[in-house]
């Protein structure tokens, strides 16, 4: 970790008592703090992140997961963070690769840096890879912005990106949405190879590819038709 | 003729029952005329249906009743479009509740700490 940078994880979790706090005992070493925004879970996610030793930002209501990054990116902001990671809860993510994705923009080359489990081998299962790839291909009609991986949800920006992306997206739209952002604002961006774990807990959680891919699309064609 | 009385009446409840909001400033006046205007239609092409006719001729549309079924979608898809934004809106206004609600609580938690 480098001391002259702070660098805040912001890990949005939604029913997570399970993994949560190995996630943050994972996460704790690499950088200098940690705000876990309980989506309102109706289990111990919020005790299991604070005993690990988390800041725990706690919604009255479950909004949803781009909702719970942008709480997350405000109180970390709040308190002065110069880099922020958005990390899963899930268990997905390796901790291992928050330097990595770190490190370009402590040395002032990019504004933003993208996780991309296209960039290395990863065993991802065949039906998320056709959707993902279709996710790529949208993406890149709608924003003009051609990455190997749209919806990896391993990402870190410089507090100043962090203030011109503000998540309007409050489910899983977001991951769009900031890559919309990215373009409109002309901010710096490279992608990084990084790992992803499909076991068959983070399989089992959230909704099902399609059901999601409709969502996104449904969301991105009226926010592009009346909201734009 | 039964039939005009029927939906005469049921216009004229629809209109009492707006001017009783309006006047409860539940809805605005805008929405107010805008409802009264549609009602007001309504009841005279109830009893004037070749208004429709007129209309569908000037129109170029065949029948004054297709006139109407165009009109009736045209307004529907309308109403609908218009509570989306609202609910978008709403939806909106309440993630910025519960993101302040919990921004200040977690503050309030590390201030008593």
């Amino acid at each position: 970790m480098n001391r002259s940078f702070s660098v805040w994880a912001v890990i949005p979790a939604y029913n997570e008592e399970r993994m949560i706090g190995q996630v943050v005992q994972d996460v704790i070493p690499r950088v200098s703090a940690i705000v876990v925004v309980d989506d309102c879970s109706h289990d111990k996610t919020a005790h299991e992140a604070e005993c690990a030793g988390a800041h725990v930002v706690r919604h009255p209501l479950n909004l949803g997961q781009g909702a719970a990054l942008q709480t997350g990116t405000e109180y970390a902001l709040s308190h002065n963070a110069d880099i922020i990671v958005h990390f899963d809860a899930d268990g997905q993510h390796s901790a291992e690769d928050i330097p990595a994705l770190t490190q370009p923009i402590q040395e002032g080359k990019v504004d933003i840096v993208l996780g991309s489990r296209f960039l290395k081998e990863n065993d991802i299962p065949f039906v998320r890879k056709i959707f993902l790839r279709g996710a790529i291909l949208f993406t890149w009609i709608f924003s003009g912005i051609k990455l190997t991986d749209t919806h990896n949800g391993l990402r870190a920006f410089s507090g100043s990106a962090a203030q011109k992306i503000i998540i309007q997206e409050n489910r899983m739209a977001h991951a769009s949405e900031i890559i919309h952002c990215i373009a409109q604002s002309k901010l710096r961006h490279s992608e990084i190879p990084v790992t992803i774990q499909y076991t068959a807990y983070s399989l089992s959680r959230g909704d099902s590819s399609l059901k999601r891919t409709f969502q996104v699309v449904g969301r991105l064609m009226w926010k592009k038709l009346f909201a734009d | 003729m039964g039939i005009q009385i029927f939906a005469t009446v049921i216009s004229l409840f629809v209109l009492a029952r707006a001017f009783q909001k309006y006047k409860t400033k539940t809805i605005k006046l805008s929405l107010f005329f805008m409802w009264s205007l549609f009602w007001v239609v309504a009841i005279a092409l109830v009893w004037q249906p070749g208004l429709t006719d007129r209309i569908a001729g000037i129109l170029r549309v065949g029948r004054g009743a297709d006139v109407i079924s165009y009109l009736s979608l045209i307004l529907i898809f309308y109403l609908i479009f218009k509570v989306f934004i609202k609910l978008e809106r709403m939806d909106q206004d309440i993630t910025s509740l519960v993101r302040s609600m919990a921004l200040i609580e977690k503050e309030h938690k590390d201030h008593t700490k």
